[in-house]
């Protein structure tokens, strides 16, 4: 009988290979795509910060309030912190209010509306202060840079472009720890930005920049080991920040010698 | 603190490169194995033919008919789900999903080849396709099953 089944051609109603091309042109050029976005969505928000007036932080974090009667610790931080202010030429609007914490770590951060926290910590390994002066002018100029807008509002905008995109799904968590990594890097240079704006507080205040780097003397050699690698880190590698803070007062000129003081004993009472 | 704050960043992204790696190489080695077992099995001399017409030629009249089906129950996996996601934002073929039906549907025709031939016929008629949804519609976070029926008529005992 003259019945036949011809085997039909491959490839109509399935691409050959196709899926596995989908997957590395979608999944790079996707991402490509997905950062290029993000990367102009960051520079726009960070470019607007400017225009938020500083009483809206303050007004944000108006729960942040500093004990009324401030012990000795605080007083001498906070007066420390006005003169490095007006000797760093912090913004007439801004006010910054220093609070002390009882923590072993060795930390200081800015927060929203000029909040600068010191940690116990810090206090015991910069020793000088001069070196605790270089960390709390360097938190100053996080606020003077609105640094602590700049990253809420980026962190915000992250998490709404990420939900908008993506939705509630095994890619957002993906693409999520990839956008993370990439906000390291903005995170690394506002730290480098700040570095510059403390060490000319200091000239301006001390005269000298001696003792500046105290803390990252002692990151350098404590917790060296430790250390996270340099892209995965919020701060830049430490031996290079040393490096760029000799750089910076070479070429400004910076007197590198001068006294140093050693940081008041207060009792131990608190 | 470093190493955690590593860990905390790498140990997702390195877990969800090593399952795309995983479904992309498992999928690419399966799907041609699969390919290769259904091309050599259509192509078979003596392999039962198949007639999408309704009825047989008045020649090819038989002394006995019977319904002869296989059946293919698939799911989407998550790999395939990956693909799909990310191509339904630029639009196009599905191409994970089109490999995937098209291998159920021949595999389908397959079987029911299959059973006619245990049953002794050499032809099937009229034969038709139904797919059906039967798990994970419409739910979030579930994957889709379904299931691709291929049913004819066999003409039994005829030469």
């Amino acid at each position: 009988m003259g019945y036949r089944n011809p085997q039909p051609p491959e490839g109509i109603n399935y691409v050959k290979k196709g899926w596995q091309r989908d997957f590395v042109l979608l999944v790079g050029g996707f991402f490509a795509g997905l950062a290029l976005l993000l990367w102009l969505m960051m520079l726009a928000l960070g470019w607007s910060a400017r225009w938020i007036p500083f009483s809206w932080e303050q007004a944000l974090s108006s729960s942040l309030q500093q004990p009324s009667d401030p012990d000795q610790r605080l007083t001498y931080l906070q007066t420390l912190a006005n003169d490095l202010a007006r000797a760093g030429g912090l913004d007439e609007s801004m006010r910054i209010t220093v609070h002390y914490q009882k923590s072993e770590a060795v930390n200081a951060y800015a927060s929203l509306g000029g909040h600068v926290f010191i940690l116990q910590g810090l206090l015991d390994e910069v020793k000088t202060e001069q070196g605790l002066a270089f960390v709390l002018a360097h938190e100053i100029a996080h606020v003077q840079h609105r640094h602590p807008l700049k990253a809420t509002i980026r962190q915000l905008g992250f998490g709404v472009i990420m939900g908008l995109v993506f939705g509630n799904t095994n890619v957002a968590q993906l693409a999520g720890a990839g956008g993370q990594i990439a906000m390291l890097n903005y995170s690394r240079d506002l730290e480098r930005e700040a570095d510059a704006w403390a060490l000319r507080a200091l000239q301006n205040h001390y005269g000298h920049v001696q003792g500046a780097d105290a803390l990252f003397q002692w990151l350098a050699q404590e917790k060296a080991d430790q250390a996270p690698l340099e892209w995965l880190s919020s701060h830049p590698d430490v031996a290079a920040r040393i490096d760029r803070l000799e750089d910076i007062s070479r070429e400004q000129g910076y007197a590198t010698q001068g006294s140093v003081t050693p940081i008041p004993d207060w009792p131990a009472s608190h | 603190m470093g190493a955690l704050i590593t860990l905390q960043f790498l140990l997702p992204l390195l877990l969800a490169l090593l399952l795309l790696a995983t479904g992309y190489f498992s999928g690419r080695y399966l799907e041609r194995k699969h390919y290769e077992r259904i091309i050599a099995e259509e192509t078979r001399p003596g392999q039962v033919m198949v007639f999408p017409s309704r009825l047989p030629p008045p020649s090819l009249s038989p002394p006995q008919s019977a319904l002869v089906m296989g059946s293919v129950v698939i799911s989407v996996d998550y790999f395939k789900r990956f693909i799909a996601t990310l191509r339904m934002l630029v639009g196009g073929r599905l191409n994970s999903y089109e490999s995937l039906l098209d291998r159920a549907r021949r595999e389908a025709l397959l079987r029911m080849r299959a059973e006619a031939q245990a049953m002794g016929a050499k032809q099937v008629f009229n034969v038709k396709y139904e797919t059906a949804v039967i798990a994970g519609r419409g739910a979030q976070g579930q994957v889709g099953s379904m299931e691709v029926l291929a049913y004819g008529t066999a003409l039994i005992g005829q030469d």
